[in-house]
């Protein structure tokens, strides 16, 4: 099994500016300068975000397996890169599968669906997977007029929604899969995807609050022994309890201790603040990892990576 | 996880002592929210001894939160001071550093409060 992310990015996609990325080639220049030597190695030297970037895009996560059938969490503008990584990996003549999990229908997280090309193409078959009634109602409304020239009649492939329920077993692409309910305005579902003794979790746009212990219970029975799990850290756990509480998204701690009373190997920070420089969310991934030490106690370490678009985790 | 209180002239100071996390966080939370209506009906701030305690968990922190929402409408701050070097690591990976005025020393802390409340600790210590 292996963890593809499109999109990481919470609430809207953002983008660096010209000046932005001015001061990223200027200090990765001065940097790279000042270290002499081969200047490749020096490059791959520097901290993340001096190197790379986090990039923009909103939530669109892909499990592959060595199933035929796309696995997929959410339709963010992330979708759109992962269309078309697919098509020039199949051509536009060979019919593909598209099984999509959709943790909730905000914004974020359906709006790569408009430019995702595999729907326009005959053929292709995508069914459209949600605990929400309104799943269906959310995807043909944003492509409805005045909101986008394409509206969802004319698209040419299959479509299929397909309603779930959680806490009820699937078994979808080769997978077992089983969604369970969240802490987010009108509600949001995580999903627990297991294939081969391997343990995928996608859970984003929660708020744990964690007081109350038979709903900690509830989620720790759902990441129990997972090998990853894509979880909110939008906001700091100050903001999280003040200004943004019932907001509907969690912090890197209560990530990390959540992920702990789980035994869940890696936490891949996700739904990242879109406000955020590369810099900040390396800080906030440096400081989750310190926090896990000290949180750690007795029980085993918990590996904590911060997701970005186009990082590949192998299970 | 215990908790103690004294009065230092205008000053409630609160003593926590060990971890305050889930089993405990419930009580600590309860114990504070009284003494912030207290502060507030007498006209008092509240410093926060964390120099007895070694672990605070996010639900540890939430409380402070939750008394701090129900304490700064009414006019009453809450200082934290005395941490250890993991709970001081903590206040800043939270933020909740940025929330709160913290103190090396109760002196200091006493002192931000009222010269009051400082002379009555410089007293009594
Ligand atoms: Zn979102
Ligand atoms: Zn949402």
């Amino acid at each position: 099994m292996r963890i593809r992310f499109w999109g990481t990015r919470g609430s809207i996609p953002t983008s660096m500016n010209a000046d932005h990325l001015r001061d990223k080639i200027g200090a990765a220049v001065r940097a790279v300068i000042e270290a002499g030597g081969d200047p490749d190695a020096a490059l791959d030297a520097l901290p993340f975000h001096m190197r790379g970037t986090y990039g923009g895009e909103s939530s669109c996560v892909q499990i592959e397996t060595d199933g035929p059938e796309y696995i997929i969490c959410d339709m963010g503008s992330g979708a759109r890169r992962l269309a078309l990584n697919a098509l020039g990996k199949h051509g536009p003549g060979a019919p593909q599968v598209y099984n999509i999990f959709q943790s909730h229908v905000h914004w974020d997280h359906i709006m790569g669906f408009p430019f995702f090309i595999p729907a326009f193409i005959p053929g292709n078959v995508i069914r459209i997977h949600g605990c929400h009634d309104e799943l269906e109602m959310a995807f043909r409304r944003q492509q409805d007029n005045p909101s986008f020239p394409v509206p969802f009649e004319f698209l040419g492939a299959t479509i299929e929604f397909v309603k779930l329920e959680p806490e009820q077993t699937y078994q979808v692409g080769g997978l077992t899969v089983t969604p369970f309910r969240q802490l987010h305005a009108g509600d949001s579902y995580g999903y627990r995807f297991e294939k081969g003794g391997k343990v995928a979790v996608y859970s984003t746009d929660s708020e744990h609050k964690l007081e109350d212990q038979e709903e900690t219970d509830y989620f720790v029975r759902h990441f129990r022994d997972a090998d990853a799990v894509g979880f909110d850290t939008m906001y700091s756990l100050a903001d999280a309890t003040s200004l943004k509480e019932d907001w509907g998204h969690s912090s890197n701690m209560v990530a990390v201790e959540l992920c702990q009373m789980a035994a869940v190997k890696t936490l891949c920070m996700f739904h990242h603040e879109p406000v955020y420089s590369d810099a900040q969310i390396d800080q906030v991934l440096a400081e989750t990892r310190r926090f896990e030490e000290i949180s750690r106690g007795d029980g085993l370490p918990l590996h904590v990576v911060a997701s970005y678009d186009g990082l590949e985790i192998e299970l | 996880m215990k908790v103690t209180t004294a009065n230092y002239g205008d000053a409630i100071v609160v003593r926590a002592a060990g971890r305050i996390d889930q089993s405990s966080a419930g009580e600590f939370q309860k114990k504070l929210t009284d003494l912030v209506d207290m502060a507030i009906g007498s006209e008092k701030q509240i410093v926060v001894d964390l120099s007895k305690v070694d672990y605070i968990s996010s639900v540890g922190l939430r409380a402070l939160m939750v008394a701090n929402k129900q304490a700064k409408p009414k006019g009453v701050t809450i200082r934290i001071a005395s941490m250890q070097e993991v709970v001081r690591e903590v206040f800043s990976i939270s933020h909740f550093d940025k929330v709160f005025p913290t103190f090396e020393e109760m002196p200091k802390a006493l002192q931000a409060v009222s010269a009051l409340a400082a002379a009555a600790y410089t007293d009594e210590d």
